[in-house]
């Protein structure tokens, strides 16, 4: 080994100092050009994650809006000025009946429906389908229709429903009921008595008194 | 680098100090040699020796940078260019699987000056190195040719002391075997 190392010891490169001049010249060029490489990459990198974040933004702005048709349609009550009915793909409507009603679409699948009440009142217009649930969920209160005409209205943390057609069945946290055509409730249910008959159509339903006997038609 | 006087513990560790930072291309002009003379040593192929050297400064510029002391400057290009060496030769290594490595050809390597026996030695000992693995090869080279301590070369190649004596030892006995058969 310790002639290999001594032969090894006269391996050089033999560089003359212009060879060095061109070598140094070189690492300087190269420098610069990663450095340029760098930042055209980072520039690139930056402009690629706004255009993604663009998009999407921009995707869960529109799909609201692109969830629900907009259509004027025959309904029982006329909508509200400014207010776009909300028209899901089987027919079935829920009509905003106040200017500050706010309905909004979570779940549109074959096999389910989901509403949102966010606040004021909208009368509901459901096609029935045996196979399909419709929920209309209204803060801690669900109402789940089969298919039938029906109102929701939101006061405070309290829910009214009032129902013209058919049945729905309203769930709250500990208890649920169903209400049936010519009934209305609000809910949750302050006292435990069932829903009392509605005085008259578009009116607010009354609160139901303590003892008042069932009265379903 | 060579130190094959005597040992000594290279401590390679970026220290930040005094004054002004250096001048990279000063710094270049200054180390320039020494890095050429290590690569081609480590590499043993002269036509690649421009490219790995420029490639070399390059890596060690940010930490060039951060360095006052010239010894430790030297220490840290030593280290990059073992880097360098080993991904080069890894690459090679790779071709040559493939049947695509052409430049095969080190007879440049050697001085023609060299007494023909040297010649010869140095001329079958690196044909060893171009089939060794390339750990066990650098391994070797830095303790052997480049006359480092088993710690430098740990150090160097990254890995623990056992490792790199275990490697140096291997790629020494199989030297030693080829050169005994007339390999």
């Amino acid at each position: 080994m310790a002639r290999i190392a001594g032969a090894a010891a006269q391996i050089t490169p033999g560089l003359s100092d212009r060879d060095v001049e061109r070598l140094v010249a070189g690492a300087r060029r190269r420098r610069r050009r990663r450095d340029r490489m760098r930042r055209t990459v980072l520039v690139g990198a930056a402009a690629a994650w706004l255009a993604v974040t663009g998009a999407m933004i921009e995707f869960h702005r529109a799909r609201p809006a692109t969830a629900a048709k907009t259509v004027a349609t025959s309904v029982e009550a006329p909508p509200t000025p400014g207010q776009r009915i909300l028209l899901l793909s089987d027919g079935s409507t829920a009509v905003p009946l106040d200017p500050d009603t706010q309905i909004e679409l979570l779940e549109q699948r074959p096999e389910r429906v989901a509403v949102s009440l966010m606040r004021g009142r909208a009368q509901f217009q459901v096609t029935p389908q045996p196979r399909r649930t419709f929920l209309v969920h209204a803060g801690e209160v669900r109402v789940t229709v089969v298919g039938t005409a029906f109102t929701v209205e939101r006061v405070a943390d309290r829910v009214g429903v009032t129902v013209q057609r058919g049945t729905v069945r309203v769930d709250w946290d500990g208890g649920s009921g169903l209400v049936h055509a010519g009934q209305s409730g609000w809910y949750p249910p302050l006292v435990t008595i069932p829903p009392v008959p509605r005085a008259r159509q578009h009116k607010p339903p009354q609160m139901a008194r303590a003892h008042a006997p069932d009265r379903r038609p | 680098m060579r130190k094959a006087q005597h040992s000594q513990k290279v401590v390679l560790r970026l220290v930040p100090g005094d004054g002004p930072p250096p001048v990279l291309d000063d710094v270049y002009r200054r180390h320039c040699r020494y890095v050429a003379g290590v690569i081609l040593r480590l590499h043993g192929r002269p036509g690649d020796v421009d490219d790995l050297v420029q490639d070399v400064f390059v890596e060690a510029a940010p930490g060039i940078a951060r360095l006052r002391d010239p010894e430790v400057i030297k220490g840290w290009l030593a280290t990059v260019a073992v880097r360098a060496v080993r991904r080069r030769l890894r690459m090679r290594r790779a071709w040559r699987l493939l049947g695509l490595d052409t430049d095969a050809d080190d007879t440049a390597l050697v001085d023609p000056r060299l007494a023909t026996a040297d010649r010869s030695l140095l001329r079958a000992v690196y044909e060893l190195l171009e089939e060794m693995p390339v750990q066990e090869r650098l391994a070797f080279t830095l303790h052997v040719i480049e006359g480092e301590t088993l710690e430098a070369v740990a150090k160097l190649c990254g890995c623990p002391l056992a490792t790199a004596r275990r490697r140096s030892a291997r790629a020494q006995r199989r030297i030693e075997q080829r050169l005994s058969h007339g390999g």
